[in-house]
């Protein structure tokens, strides 16, 4: 779902949110047989921008706390491939049924990184099913910068304007 | 917190759904992944055993095979599959037996000459038919001389390859998670033919006290480490001694099996 957020951001914060998604999706590539390096990139993408605005914090923890998810699933393929490969484990439908699911997850999230990406950088509002949930009551407001967006903010997002 | 613990089980109930949904379809029947399988394994066992009967001494009695098959034959529980194993006995005074790709069983004579009764032999059969059901051997070798060497050898027969193979399979270990679960199924093979199954656990003791007696372990002890352990674990595994249990062979066919296994002076010889 995209919307607005509770202020308006400006250039700089668009771009480094949108870089957190780009981030994920790079490392995506490069890691793909190893599933930690798309969780390392994003969190040293996070740590990075832990002290930047409430804007690039949402979204950047958004990126990390679903990598984490995608991450529990991979590991399990990984080990169970692994097992298979160098252990007493064989291919099994269950096996093969489990690589499918966790491909079509991974290529789901692939495709609505991107969306993200694109629609974070015009300064949207993108706020995942579960994640983007879960990124609001993980991250609060900058104090510092005075801005008066509120515990509740999954309501007030909800009466914003959406756009899709 | 509530709106995220429910939009998670969403989330996990439609992976799992996802996950379960998929899995109806039986890819392995579909991708031809067994019968690829099994023909690589058919022809290099046939390889193999071309190899073996060119080097070894095949014990080539008709009554001992059909007294091996009748234990096989129980073993199995079904006749059709039973047909598919082989198992060749060869006159070597090592106390070994190990399987081979294409459902091959070898047993030494001495290892036979070794076994105080035929429970004792039927679960050293029931072992080596568990690592063959399990895939053991194939995944050994898989993992050892590699998927695309094999594939190799089941075309052009290197004998060089297959030498190697005969070598591994006969004197290295199986992984540790492999012995244990080939030693779990034997158990499951020999209770459901009634056969006492405290003659695997039996036989694995009597062979590391003959360890500790004789220069050198014989070759199915070093092939088979963590012996105490293994015992320990097996007899927990055990219950108790029940009346359904029955004798394969008769008195005079185990007799019979042991006079034609005789070894005699090389017993000694155990490497």
């Amino acid at each position: 779902m995209t919307g607005k957020f509770v202020y308006t951001p400006n250039d700089m914060e668009t771009e480094r949110a949108s870089n957190g998604y780009l981030m994920s999706l790079l490392a995506l590539m490069v890691g793909m047989p190893l599933p930690i390096i798309n969780l390392l990139a994003s969190l040293i993408f996070y740590f990075s921008n832990r002290k930047s605005t409430y804007f690039v914090r949402w979204h950047c923890t958004q990126t990390l706390v679903s990598q984490l998810t995608l991450l529990i699933c991979n590991s399990v393929g990984f080990s169970w491939t692994m097992a298979i490969i160098f252990g007493p484990k064989h291919i099994t439908n269950a096996y093969i049924s489990y690589v499918i699911t966790i491909f079509l997850f991974n290529l789901t999230e692939f495709i609505f990184t991107i969306n993200a990406a694109i629609r974070t950088r015009k300064g949207l509002h993108v706020h995942w099913w579960f994640w983007g949930t879960l990124t609001d009551l993980l991250v609060s407001p900058d104090p510092e910068n005075n801005i008066q967006a509120t515990n509740t903010f999954a309501n007030s997002w909800e009466k914003q304007p959406i756009s899709s | 917190m509530g709106k995220a613990t429910y939009q998670f089980l969403v989330l996990a109930a439609l992976f799992f759904a996802t996950w379960f949904l998929l899995g109806r379809v039986n890819y392995v029947k579909r991708l031809h992944l067994e019968q690829i399988n099994e023909k690589t394994e058919k022809k290099i066992g046939d390889l193999i055993i071309k190899t073996v009967y060119a080097q070894q001494t095949v014990i080539e009695n008709d009554s001992l095979s059909s007294l091996m098959d009748k234990l096989k034959t129980n073993l199995c529980g079904d006749s059709t599959e039973a047909s598919k194993i082989r198992i060749i006995v060869v006159d070597a005074a090592v106390v070994n037996a190990f399987s081979l790709p294409g459902n091959n069983i070898v047993v030494n004579n001495a290892l036979i000459a070794h076994c105080d009764s035929s429970a004792q032999l039927a679960g050293v059969l029931a072992h080596e038919l568990a690592h063959l059901r399990l895939h053991h051997v194939m995944k050994k070798l898989g993992n050892e001389i590699g998927i695309s060497i094999l594939l190799a050898v089941a075309s052009n027969g290197n004998a060089q390859v297959i030498r190697e193979i005969i070598r591994k399979l006969s004197s290295t270990a199986f992984e540790r998670e492999m012995e244990s679960d080939a030693d779990d199924a034997a158990l499951t093979y020999l209770e459901k033919a009634h056969i006492d199954p405290a003659g695997l656990p039996d036989f694995l003791e009597k062979l590391a006290e003959l360890k500790a007696d004789v220069h050198g372990a014989p070759e199915w002890i070093s092939t088979h480490p963590d012996i105490q352990k293994r015992v320990r674990t097996l007899r927990s595994k055990i219950q108790d001694h029940k009346a359904s249990y029955v004798n394969v062979l008769t008195e005079e066919e185990w007799i019979y099996l042991k006079d034609n296994c005789d070894i005699g002076p090389r017993a000694e010889d155990t490497n």
